[in-house]
């Protein structure tokens, strides 16, 4: 079942000389409990494609749907309530708010979502419970990308979006993220879409989508995804 | 270094609003200053000039020959005039001096030269009358061009030649606007004007009503027809031509003055430049207040702008560029920033200063208002701000650069600490509802805000109560000063003189401007001004109450009766002994009671007792209150009538001043709350960029982010206002006992449970409001940009 479907998406930035094409004519479909990694170099338009798909930037043309909702004719207050319903996010820089515990920053997303997670069950399976008490600049980056990882759990999104969420990681933070982000996605059910120019990370998706200068130039149905451990990190 | 330039200044341009901003607060500052300096040295200048070039007197006296001449030689003159003996010596020797009854010019001419040459001073005559007419005080004098001292100044036209013709001081006389060339009628004769002049001794507004007089300039031969009593005083100056403080000091204490004003207590000779004074220190402190203000909001943006720069300074740091060359670029820009926003400040002042001059130019009388700018106030300006800015920035770079190196290099790894009141609030908060807890989490997040909120607060809050409390004061000061006053008139004699008994008044003996002394808590003599008001203490006229409102006239004659105000200015209390000096005696007397009504600058004292310790009649009066205009049979010579329901009305039109002064400080205050707040907002929405964007992200709406991390320092606005009442009171109550000890009035403050929560209310709402126009000024911010991750390389192999 497509949870979401992208058709003939385009968007462009500046005017004249300077005008790029981040997105052109892009169509696909992403299945629920699907997990997708969107590969490309820099300037590929897979963050403007992930930004589109989650109702933070609006299309120039096209169409996308969500669970057969077309996104693009909602109004601004409705994109906000689709993605405080709908959507997690996972940020390469982490961005936890540097003054709140790791406790009070997974109550973010706790607010959102009456019946939310049990704040205590996800600080466990993610190995973060005895951190709860201290602040984000008492964490190693792996923790605080977990910590990361709970507050967009939390509120039970149906689909989680991660910008480059190991791109500040080393190999083994890195590793144990994404082994989280495999088990919590099984346990879960979610679908995810992790944008990244890392091949190896990309192995581990059942979907891969390729992009450059801003069009899809492949996609590949991975019918053996790799685990965390099994990845080339180099 | 010319890249180290380059690279600053592409950082000011990024942060262009923030450089503007500051830019637009040092030329506001600047502006202020000069606005006022163009027009008050210029004016301060020309003072000077012409108080030099004309010979102002330095001081006006009389000499008090009542102290000069012993008690036997007093007893023969009396006995040698051809004044009734009963009159002469029930009035006693100083009254009758004062009446211009009794002449003594040879006494007066030996007390001169010993005076004068005492204390090295010449000095001149001066002979007036004075005739009051439709509300207007015209004072003729008639000594045209003869002056040592106080030289008149032809300012237009021609000095009189001819009994048909004057010239005058001022060219607004009542609501009438003279010219030269137009006629005067006074007391049903019609003159010519045919010059304006300027007294040296009158720098005051040129307009003249019932207590500012209008000077008339006649002939000799015109001024000898007006049918009045002459008066005199003297003009003294120094013979060095300096003004001595010290020796001015020392002769106000010599009793051997009967009256003596020195030129800088002499409010017609100094009207114009104390206003011109109070100009000028009202420019000093907007100075220094809206330099610290600046220099304020300025580190709290340098020290943003360093610390996202802190890896590029890192990195050049590392490469060998010394610290010193960094420190100084930066610096070189501020001083240019500084420069340019002076200089934009002093242009536009020396544009709009004109209008100032103007508005003096209108009010005022001196030859000229010249628009100048001293040396030492463009130093002062240029200097203030650009040393207080850069002293600043020097002491923040200075500690910024001299961090570790590899620090700097790593700062964006680093994370944000948290201060000790986060983990206190965090800790202590436990058990709120969640919202409540984050937004108090992020009040905490900035000492520094929560510092600026507070001094806000405190600014505001003494503004507000202080408007508050002047608008009350105001209107209960009216109520206070006829509460108990049954008279419709209150007349006053320039002369003493003999009561014959009558019921339709009660005559009072008022001697204005004496001094008060005490020894003080600390053993240290104190001293106030007050005005010895004797009367007999018959409630059917006046009726004192003390603050419950209790009639105190009965105490008259355990001793006097002081104006509660008196209590709170200095301390004085119940039984207190003071001492009161008329003339060369000096009365001990007990205070008996404080009165809550009244005239605050009175001291009512049992007349029958002031006139035995005086040794005069006690029939003696200069005044009455009564309830006919014409009660007395002996009602002639000069006098002022004041209906009780007059000078309220007079009291009600100084309180609209009042209360037009407090509502300007009301306007202050919200001005500085609403600046203040906007930065604050304006800081807050800067450092939350990226957390705004985050919780954007991940679903929160716009009312709820703003809620969460904009709108967080209710309760530190409050806390703050707590805290700093106390301070705010402290405050107003030190400015109100000043402004009470200098004016000789009582501006008490006053405040309640309302006041306080009136000005809670005042306070929160200019936050809210300009928390919700921020909200709506700073409504889409870039989401995406604040939290990009960054660029990965451009191959891709797969």
């Amino acid at each position: 079942m497509d949870l979401i479907t992208v058709n003939d998406v385009s968007k462009t930035y500046g005017e004249k000389e300077s005008q790029v094409h981040a997105l052109n004519r892009i169509t696909l479909q992403i299945k629920k409990n699907d997990f997708v990694a969107l590969l490309g170099p820099s300037g590929s338009g897979k963050s403007t494609l992930l930004n589109v798909i989650s109702g933070l930037e609006r299309a120039d043309a096209g169409e996308i749907y969500f669970a057969k909702e077309n996104i693009t004719r909602y109004k601004d207050k409705q994109l906000v309530q689709f993605r405080r319903q709908y959507t997690g996010y996972i940020f390469q820089q982490y961005h936890l708010i540097p003054n709140l515990t790791v406790q009070e920053n997974i109550e973010i997303g706790k607010y959102l979502n009456a019946d939310s997670l049990d704040l205590d069950e996800i600080t466990k399976e993610l190995n973060i419970q005895h951190l709860k008490k201290r602040f984000p600049y008492e964490l190693s980056g792996g923790q605080q990308q977990r910590v990361a990882i709970a507050r967009a759990l939390i509120k039970k999104p149906e689909i989680l979006f991660c910008d480059e969420a190991t791109g500040a990681l080393d190999e083994e933070n890195g590793k144990q993220v994404l082994s989280y982000l495999q088990h919590l996605q099984r346990k879960y059910g979610l679908t995810i879409v992790f944008v990244t120019h890392h091949v190896g990370i990309a192995k581990m998706a059942r979907h891969i989508i390729k992009l450059n200068s801003g069009r899809l130039v492949d996609q590949i149905m991975n019918d053996q995804p790799l685990t965390a451990e099994e990845i080339s990190w180099g | 270094m010319r890249n180290v330039l380059k690279f600053v200044r592409r950082d000011m341009v990024k942060n262009q609003l923030q450089v503007w901003l500051v830019l637009l607060l040092i030329a506001a500052t600047s502006f202020i200053f000069f606005f006022i300096k163009y027009a008050s040295d210029g004016i301060n200048t020309e003072y000077e000039r012409f108080a030099e070039t004309q010979q102002q007197e330095h001081f006006a006296f009389r000499p008090n020959l009542a102290v000069f001449i012993n008690g036997d030689t007093q007893q023969q003159i009396i006995s040698g005039s051809s004044i009734p003996s009963r009159e002469l010596e029930q009035l006693g020797f100083e009254n009758l001096l004062q009446t211009y009854n009794l002449k003594l010019p040879d006494e007066e001419h030996q007390a001169l030269s010993r005076l004068s040459g005492e204390y090295q001073f010449h000095y001149d005559e001066v002979k007036y009358k004075e005739i009051k007419e439709q509300g207007v005080l015209y004072r003729w004098i008639g000594d045209t061009g003869k002056r040592t001292v106080n030289q008149i100044y032809l300012a237009e036209g021609r000095l009189p030649a001819s009994s048909g013709e004057i010239a005058i001081t001022s060219n607004a006389v009542g609501m009438q606007t003279l010219q030269v060339g137009d006629e005067l009628t006074i007391r049903g004769h019609s003159y010519e004007i045919v010059g304006r002049f300027i007294l040296p001794d009158q720098i005051r507004q040129n307009t003249a009503d019932g207590e500012r007089p209008l000077y008339v300039l006649a002939n000799p031969e015109q001024y000898a027809l007006i049918d009045d009593i002459e008066a005199h005083y003297y003009s003294g100056r120094f013979q060095n031509g300096t003004y001595s403080g010290d020796v001015v000091r020392k002769m106000t204490e010599d009793a051997r003055f009967a009256f003596f004003l020195p030129v800088q207590d002499n409010p017609e000779a100094t009207e114009l430049i104390k206003g011109i004074a109070s100009n000028a220190g009202m420019s000093m402190i907007f100075l220094i207040t809206l330099t610290l203000l600046c220099t304020g909001v300025f580190l709290i943006f340098l020290n943003r702008r360093l610390r996202l720069q802190q890896k590029a300074w890192g990195c050049l740091i590392a490469m060998g560029y010394p610290r010193a060359l960094l420190i100084n670029v930066y610096v070189i820009n501020n001083v240019l920033l500084c420069v340019i926003g002076v200089i934009l400040g002093l242009a536009a002042a020396y544009f709009s200063a004109d209008l100032l001059i103007q508005q003096f130019q209108s009010q005022y009388v001196l030859p000229a208002f010249p628009k100048e700018l001293g040396v030492n106030s463009l130093l002062m300006g240029v200097l203030v701000i650009v040393i207080c800015f850069n002293a600043a920035a020097y002491w923040m770079l200075h500690r910024f650069m001299n961090n570790d190196t590899v620090t700097m290099l790593l700062a964006r790894q680093k994370n944000e600490h948290v201060n000790f009141l986060t983990r206190w609030v965090s800790r202590l908060t436990v058990g709120l509802p969640f919202i409540q807890r984050v937004k108090l989490q992020m009040s905490a997040r900035s000492i520094k805000m929560i510092v600026l909120l507070g001094i806000t607060v405190c600014l505001s809050s003494i503004l507000f109560i202080l408007g508050i409390s002047l608008n009350q004061s105001s209107s209960n000061a009216v109520e206070h000063r006829f509460k108990g006053v049954h008279y419709k008139y209150d007349i006053q004699y320039s002369e003493a003189r003999l009561a014959q008994h009558n019921e339709d008044r009660n005559d009072y003996y008022l001697q204005k401007d004496k001094r008060l002394s005490w020894d003080g808590s600390s053993g240290i003599r104190e001293g106030a001004k007050v005005n010895v008001l004797a009367f007999d203490g018959d409630s059917k006229w006046l009726t004192l109450v003390d603050e419950n409102g209790k009639e105190i006239n009965s105490k008259l004659k355990e001793g006097a009766i002081v104006h509660s105000s008196k209590a709170q200015l200095f301390g004085l209390q119940a039984g207190t002994s003071v001492q009161v000096l008329i003339g060369d005696k000096e009365v001990k007397i007990p205070i008996a009671a404080f009165c809550s009504n009244g005239d605050p600058a009175a001291f009512y004292i049992d007349k029958a007792q002031l006139t035995n310790a005086l040794g005069i009649s006690p029939d003696i009066y200069n005044g009455t209150f009564t309830n006919s205009p014409d009660p007395d049979p002996q009602q002639s010579g000069r006098y002022t009538m004041s209906s009780a329901e007059s000078m309220r009305k007079e009291m009600t039109e100084q309180a609209s001043s009042s209360q037009l002064s407090a509502v300007l400080n009301q306007i202050l205050g919200c001005v500085i709350a609403v600046i203040m707040i906007w930065l604050i907002t304006l800081i807050t929405v800067e450092e939350n960029k990226k957390n705004m964007a985050v919780l954007h992200m991940i679903g929160y709406t716009q009312r709820e982010i703003g809620s969460m991390l904009l709108n967080v320092y209710t309760v530190i606005v409050v806390i703050s206002y707590i805290v700093f009442t106390p301070l705010a009171l402290f405050f107003v109550n030190y400015i109100l006992k000043m402004v009470s000890v200098s004016t000789n009035d009582f501006i008490p403050l006053i405040y309640n449970v309302f006041t306080f929560v009136l000005v809670l209310a005042i306070i929160l709402i200019i936050y809210y409001a300009v928390l919700f126009i921020a909200r709506r000024f700073y409504s889409q911010p870039s989401y995406a940009v604040p939290i990009a991750a960054p660029k990965p390389p451009k191959r891709v192999d797969m």
